[in-house]
């Protein structure tokens, strides 16, 4: 049985590894949020209250983290293109 | 061809523009835990192109350095930096409401809470009358329960006032760190604009942006970017803080106790429109919220006050003398939390029996207690009104973590972001270092070996040897 603990230590670390996008802290995530979705969860109205709070965390960072996204991207192409337009041909 | 002396000149330059390279790499080395440096790159440049006789040469090569910044991620920084710094000045204001009225972080039931218990406590004392109205502790103890309601009421209300004050006490202090950064940021515009002014102005510019950063703590800005490479300042609603080398001074005053800051060309009162940075949450939470929970309180006080008067007014005390009022209250609800008192001193002033009912009569003593089970705030009940104001602060406090918590977590992306362009990385300065090096041996054995050209030409047809 998957315990809130688990599922709010594991919203937590989300937060953590996609506040530095460590792409390889994700995917491990990820997995093991697979492995405790299936399992049945009983919280109490504290635990659960707890859980939304995280939950709501998550989804605002991941939401502003599409604008952040952007400007990453935007860098990476810039500095893409000054590299190779810096190198010879 | 070009001359002998060409090819030491294109050597020497190229010695020069390799130990340049060497020592921006050495600098970045150097500042690699310098809070705000941005790494500086060396950028090659071949010298002008020479032609002689129709055949063009090469002059050598030039080395400058310029500093690896984004300047629009550099603003997103700053404008998160603000956000999250009023979310974070928001969320602690409001975790000391919460702690007056004794909510956990979690939540807690109204009736846990001080203002629950006493509240509980009065109108239990109620019904312990309605079955004991001639008794004289039992009477004393309805007193004292509402006396401990009122003073729960008060303290309750003080300690908000006492919230406020301090956050008023904050927005003073934070002005003078906002000035004082003002004034360094027009100054560092004046030594950029007469650096050149063109381009980019390495430590000047990393001092500024720093300079920058901090007052993105203290206050949402407009930046806006001037002539000769300055930045002009603004509140969010617009007053200029900083316009090139001028400064614009902050004030606070105080006006009927509450801190109020002037600000701008010609100087006005801006709290209405400030946002971001400590300043925009204190503000909000001082402007916004505490007069919110200060006005629900007093209606609570106000509302319960009201109805045990008119109840007690309507039976008779113990000498057969209609009720006068328990309760002390202002002639409106505004201040009623603060300054709730009982008045009516001695137990028998309670009106416990109806009227006509006789003094030993229990009917009004009923009709009191009821009143907890009646709707006396709009369409609520005492009790329930407490819980929707509890519940209130509760949401609100938790809204507010929840949100410095994404905030704090969206800022860390952007930070990240600019110091994997503009810090330094020791693998990439290291392997630069390598680079430079091979390339400054190489510059070194093309001056060489020039140099034993030019000794075998200056020897042709001479006996001395010159090595």
């Amino acid at each position: 049985m998957a315990s809130c603990q688990a599922i709010a230590f594991l919203l937590e670390q989300t937060v953590d590894a996609l506040a530095l996008f460590d792409l390889e802290r994700l995917r491990n995530l990820e997995r093991e949020a697979a492995s405790l979705a299936d399992a049945p969860l009983h919280p109490g109205n504290a635990e659960l209250q707890t859980l939304i709070a995280k939950k709501q965390v998550l989804e605002r960072v991941l939401q502003q983290s599409t604008s952040n996204l952007d400007a990453l991207n935007r860098l990476y192409e810039r500095r893409t293109r000054e590299q190779w337009e810096r190198s010879p041909h | 061809m070009g001359t002998l002396t060409s090819l030491m000149n294109l050597s020497q330059q190229a010695l020069m523009a390799d130990q340049e390279a060497l020592s921006i790499t050495a600098n970045n080395v150097a500042n690699q835990n310098t809070p705000g440096y941005t790494r500086q790159m060396a950028n090659w440049q071949s010298g002008d192109v020479v032609t002689i006789n129709g055949v063009s040469y090469g002059t050598g090569v030039n080395v400058s350095a310029s500093s690896q910044r984004d300047r629009i991620l550099e603003q997103r920084v700053q404008q998160q930096t603000q956000i999250q710094a009023q979310s974070s000045a928001f969320q602690s204001a409001l975790q000391q409401v919460q702690s007056i009225f004794s909510l956990s972080a979690s939540g807690a039931s109204a009736g846990s809470t001080a203002l629950g218990s006493a509240l509980d406590s009065f109108f239990n004392s109620l019904s312990a009358l309605e079955g004991n109205p001639s008794d004289a502790s039992t009477r004393q103890g309805v007193l004292m329960a509402a006396g401990n309601l009122a003073s729960v009421f008060n303290a309750s209300a003080s300690q908000l006032a006492q919230v406020a004050s301090d956050l008023n006490q904050q927005a003073g202090n934070i002005v003078g760190q906002v000035n004082s950064l003002t004034t360094t940021i027009a100054s560092l515009n004046q030594q950029i604009a007469s650096s050149g002014g063109h381009g980019d102005a390495g430590a000047l510019e990393d001092q500024r942006q720093s300079a920058i950063q901090q007052l993105s703590q203290y206050v949402g800005l407009n930046q806006i970017t001037t002539e000769g490479n300055g930045i002009a300042l603004t509140t969010a609603n617009g007053a200029v803080l900083v316009s090139g080398s001028e400064s614009f001074a902050m004030s606070a005053t105080t006006v009927a106790g509450s801190t109020h800051i002037v600000a701008g060309v010609p100087p006005q009162d801006v709290i209405s429109g400030i946002t971001g940075g400590q300043l925009g949450g204190i503000l909000k939470a001082r402007d916004q919220q505490l007069p919110a929970y200060t006005a629900s309180l007093d209606n609570l006080a106000y509302a319960i006050g009201t109805a045990i008067n008119q109840q007690n007014a309507l039976g008779v005390d113990q000498s057969g003398n209609p009720g006068q009022p328990i309760f002390s209250l202002p002639a409106s609800a505004t201040g009623a939390a603060a300054s709730i008192t009982v008045i009516a001193t001695s137990p028998s002033a309670i009106a416990a029996a109806a009227s006509g009912e006789g003094s030993a009569g229990s009917s009004n003593a009923i009709a009191l207690a009821n009143i907890s089970r009646q709707n006396i705030i709009g369409s609520q009940t005492a009790g329930g009104y407490l819980a929707s104001f509890l519940g209130q602060i509760g949401n609100d406090a938790a809204g507010a973590a929840t949100d410095n918590a994404a905030q704090q977590a969206t800022l860390t992306q952007l930070t990240s972001q600019r110091n994997a362009l503009s810090g330094v990385s020791l693998s990439e300065e290291a392997s630069n270092l390598t680079q430079y090096q091979r390339s400054y041996e190489a510059a070194a054995k093309v001056f060489a070996i020039v140099n034993s050209i030019m000794a075998s030409a200056l020897n042709l047809g001479v006996q001395t040897t010159v090595s």
